[in-house]
């Protein structure tokens, strides 16, 4: 007998072992009793569970809400990375801003030296500024009198000696050359 | 009342309908099972649970499709699940009591050879196949179904399924030597 003959032959054999299926009867009333008992009239617990969670069976209904799910978190994902982008953004003007000013010796606050940075980096750009009142009604004293001493008078705002100096510095750099224009 | 009545009702929950498909599928259903499970009472469960999935599923059954390669599924997908579990407890007998040459040469196997040793003999013969190779064999070489069935039963590849099959078939061939010698 050779190789193909016999795993034919035994596979033939193999075939042929079924055994009968012995209470088959028993086995369909074991089944239909089981079915029977999975159609009785719930509880009150089974019907307010299912009330409340009886939609996941439905399965065009859980597709859907899984569907939507995943949309909600890639919004949200988006909507974080959208945010995350832009305060980077503006924290990266802010320092570029605070850093190109090299004239401030003792470090004032952050808003003063933004303050300043876009009152005298940029005069020409056209860019508007906030002033407190009394910040404004101090520096247009000291330019109407023409005397940048009247930074110092009573009640000054800025308190802050190196913003004192920088107001200073660049008010007596105008009235020089408002001198010079006026000589020539 | 034909096949496509009696599923219509099944799926419209009638008992009666559904009694009458399980008289008529139940034994087809067995032989499956044990085939690939090799084991009576196994198989029995198996059939038990089959009906009962076929039951609470049969209303997504297309009736324009086979219903045996549908109940092929459960099975396949029972028995799948059973070896996974059985695997660990599976009893390999001695195979030197066996007389292979006489079994093959003899024309009924059943004078040598009860059902439960047969069973065993075949457990012995398949006990190297993987999951997969097992039912690859089983729905070819044992139920006669083609590639495309058992590709479209199993959901695995048309060159998942003949590769599986062919070192079936080799490991089988090599039992076969094995204990003929």
């Amino acid at each position: 007998m050779n190789k193909k003959d016999a795993y034919s032959k035994l596979v033939t054999r193999f075939k042929s072992v079924v055994p009968p299926l012995e209470n088959k009867e028993q086995i369909i009333d074991y089944v239909m009793n089981h079915i029977e008992s999975k159609n009785r009239e719930p509880g009150r617990f089974i019907r307010l569970l299912d009330l409340l969670f009886g939609w996941v069976h439905v399965i065009w209904l859980r597709r859907a809400m899984a569907v939507t799910a995943i949309c909600l978190i890639i919004l949200f994902t988006g909507q974080q990375f959208l945010l995350m982008q832009r305060l980077t953004k503006l924290e990266n003007q802010i320092i570029k801003s605070v850093e190109s000013e090299s004239v401030i010796e003792d470090g004032p606050g952050m808003k003063q030296q933004v303050l300043m940075n876009l009152m005298f980096e940029r005069p020409a750009s056209g860019d508007s500024i906030t002033l407190s009142r009394e910040e404004f009604e101090a520096l247009l004293k000291a330019y109407i009198l023409d005397r940048p001493d009247a930074l110092s008078d009573p009640p000054y705002p800025l308190e802050d000696p190196s913003l004192k100096r920088f107001f200073r510095k660049n008010l007596r750099e105008q009235t020089d050359q408002d001198d010079l224009k006026s000589k020539i | 009342m034909d096949q496509i009545a009696i599923i219509e009702a099944c799926k419209n929950k009638n008992q009666a309908a559904f009694r009458t498909l399980m008289e008529h599928y139940a034994e087809f259903a067995y032989t499956v099972a044990f085939r690939i499970v090799n084991d009576k009472e196994e198989a029995k469960d198996l059939v038990q649970e089959t009906f009962i999935t076929v039951w609470d599923k049969i209303r997504g059954f297309h009736s324009e499709k086979p219903f045996s390669n549908w109940l092929y599924r459960i099975i396949v997908n029972k028995c799948y699940d059973a070896l996974r579990k059985n695997k660990k407890n599976m009893v390999h007998p001695e195979q030197s009591q066996w007389n292979i040459p006489e079994l093959l040469s003899h024309d009924d196997p059943e004078t040598i050879m009860d059902h439960r040793e047969l069973a065993y003999l075949i457990r012995s013969f398949t006990r190297n196949l993987s999951r997969k190779q097992k039912m690859v064999f089983v729905l070819s070489d044992l139920q006669g179904l083609t590639h495309d069935e058992i590709s479209e039963i199993t959901g695995m590849l048309k060159t998942s399924v003949k590769s599986n099959l062919n070192h079936a078939r080799k490991k089988i061939r090599f039992m076969l030597t094995k204990y003929m010698s």
